[in-house]
C-alpha cells in the first residue's frame, strides 16, 4: 500500500518514512502542502496520507480542504498530525475534511492501528463503488450481449435525433433482425442461439464508430443509430453491417452456424415532422419490407411527400441481395 | 532510541540532519528575536520542539515548547529568557551529537 507523508521537518519526515517502510508501506515523502496536493491529485495517487498540520504556506488543513473540494474519484483517507491538542483545533481539523487526527508525539502502534482503520474504510469504499458500477451496468445493458438495453438505446437515440435536428445533421436509424432465428434455436438449441446473439451483437458493435450506438431492442432484434451520418452513405453503411453478419458463418461451440440479418433503415432528415416513435416505426416498416423481399437485405423507409409517415410498405428501390 | 530498533546507521543519519537543522533554526531564532518577529520565533521554536522530541531530547524539547508558547503570546522577556536557556541546552547537546557522529 502506498502512503503519502507531508512533513516539513526533515527529521520527523525521515523517521516516519523509515517506520512506515518497516511496516510494509511504499512511502511518498513530500516537504510541503503544495507538493502534497499535487501528488494527491494525480491519476494514480496514494489513497492514504499523513499530513502535518503546521507547514509553511499551504498547511495540512488546507490540503484536506483542497482534496475534498476537487478530488471526485477514489477516496483519499487523510490523517492530520499535529502537536496542537485543543478541542477547537481538533474540530477545525476534522471539519476541513480530515478523516482522523493524531497528536504528536504519537505512539507508533497507535499510528499503525489508525492506518489499518484507513485501509478498512478504503476497502469499504472500493466495494461500494464496484457494486454501484456493476448495478449501473446491469441497469443499462443487456445481460446476454452487453449492448445497451432497450430502454437506454431508445433514449440515447431520441437525444441523438433531437440533437441532429438542432445541428441540421442526420441520424440513421436501423432496425436489424436476425433471419429465421427461431430455426437456429430449434435446430441447434438455445445455448447455441445465445452464442449467435452474442456474436451478432459483437460484430455489429465492432462495425460502427465509437460514437454510434448499438442496443438490443428485443429477442433477436437490434437497434443501431449512426450519428452525424451522411445520408448519401447510410445505405452502404447498412449494407456493410449486413455483409459483416452474412460474410462468414458464426463459430459456435459445436459447429459453424450461417446467419443473416435484414435491416430496415430510416433517416432522421427524411422525417423531420415525425416523432422519434414514428421514425422507429418507419424503420420497422422498412424491416418488414426487407423480410418480404427475401431477407438478408436492406430496405429504406421512404417519405410519402407530406412529411408525414407513410403507413404502407416502403418502396422497394434498394434490392441489395448479395 | 529504542524506537529505532538499534539501527545505528539510521541514527547517525538523523543526527546529521539534526546538527544541520539545529544550526539553521537557531540562526532563524536569533534573527526573529532581533527583529521582534514573535510569529517567526514561535514557528521556529515549534520546529525545534518537534526535532528534539523526535530524538527523545525531552528537557530541551520542553524548553522549545515553552518558547513556542511565550512567543505566540508576545511575551518578550519570557521569550528572550527561554531562547537563552534553549541555546545553552543545545550547546550541551551538540558536543554529544558530534561525538556520536564521530564514533
Amino acid at each position: 500500500m502506498r502512503i503519502l507523508i507531508a512533513e516539513d521537518d526533515a527529521i520527523s519526515r525521515t523517521l516516519l518514512e523509515r517506520t512506515l517502510q518497516r511496516a510494509g508501506y511504499t512511502v511518498i515523502p513530500v516537504e510541503n502542502g503544495a507538493q502534497a496536493i499535487a501528488e494527491l491529485m494525480k491519476q494514480d495517487a496514494p489513497r492514504l496520507a499523513l499530513l502535518d498540520w503546521l507547514m509553511p504556506e499551504v498547511d495540512g488543513v488546507e490540503v484536506c480542504r483542497e482534496i475534498r473540494r476537487h478530488k471526485e474519484h477514489a477516496y483519499t483517507y487523510l490523517i492530520l498530525l499535529s502537536s496542537r491538542e485543543s478541542k477547537e483545533d481538533i474540530v477545525a481539523g476534522l471539519e476541513s475534511g480530515a478523516d482522523d487526527y493524531l497528536t504528536k508525539p504519537f505512539d507508533l502502534d497507535e499510528l499503525k492501528a489508525r492506518l489499518r482503520t484507513g485501509h478498512r474504510i478504503l476497502e469499504l469504499e472500493d466495494h461500494l463503488v464496484e457494486a454501484r458500477e456493476s448495478m449501473r451496468f446491469q441497469a443499462t445493458h443487456d445481460l446476454l450481449t452487453s449492448l445497451w438495453n432497450r430502454g437506454v438505446i431508445v433514449e440515447l437515440m431520441s437525444h441523438e435525433i433531437m440533437r441532429s435536428r438542432r445541428e441540421r445533421s442526420c441520424t440513421a436509424v436501423m432496425m436489424c433482425d436476425i433471419d429465421h432465428f427461431k430455426k437456429v434455436n430449434d435446430e441447434y438449441g438455445h445455448a447455441i442461439g445465445d452464442e449467435v446473439l452474442r456474436e451478432v451483437a459483437r460484430r455489429l458493435h465492432s462495425s460502427v464508430r465509437s460514437y454510434d450506438m448499438v442496443g438490443r431492442y428485443g429477442g433477436e432484434e437490434f437497434l443501431v443509430a449512426l450519428n452525424k451520418c451522411d445520408p448519401g452513405s447510410a445505405v452502404s453503411r447498412a449494407e456493410n453491417l449486413r455483409a459483416k453478419i452474412a460474410g462468414r458463418p458464426i463459430q459456435t461451440a459445436n459447429k459453424p452456424v450461417p446467419v443473416t440479418i435484414s435491416i430496415g433503415l430510416a433517416l432522421s432528415t427524411e422525417f423531420t415532422e415525425c416523432t422519434v416513435e414514428e421514425i422507429m416505426h418507419q424503420a420497422d416498416m422498412a424491416l418488414y419490407a426487407a423480410k418480404a423481399a427475401g431477407r438478408n437485405c436492406v430496405r429504406v423507409a421512404q417519405l410519402a411527400g407530406t412529411g408525414k409517415p407513410v403507413e404502407e410498405r416502403p418502396k422497394e428501390t434498394q434490392v441489395l441481395m448479395p | 532510541m529504542e524506537r529505532l530498533d538499534g539501527d545505528r546507521e539510521f541514527l547517525q543519519e538523523l543526527l546529521a540532519m539534526f546538527r544541520q537543522d539545529v544550526r539553521i533554526n537557531l540562526e532563524k531564532s536569533r534573527k526573529a528575536k532581533a527583529e521582534r518577529d514573535f510569529e517567526s520565533l514561535s514557528r521556529t521554536a515549534h520546529t525545534l520542539k518537534g526535532m528534539l522530541r523526535n530524538l527523545s531530547m525531552q528537557a530541551a524539547g520542553e524548553t522549545a515548547a515553552a518558547l513556542e508558547k511565550a512567543a505566540r503570546e508576545n511575551r518578550q522577556d519570557d521569550s528572550e529568557q527561554l531562547l537563552d536557556r534553549l541555546v545553552k541546552e543545545l550547546e550541551g547537546i551538540l558536543p554529544e551529537v558530534e561525538a556520536q557522529l564521530a564514533g
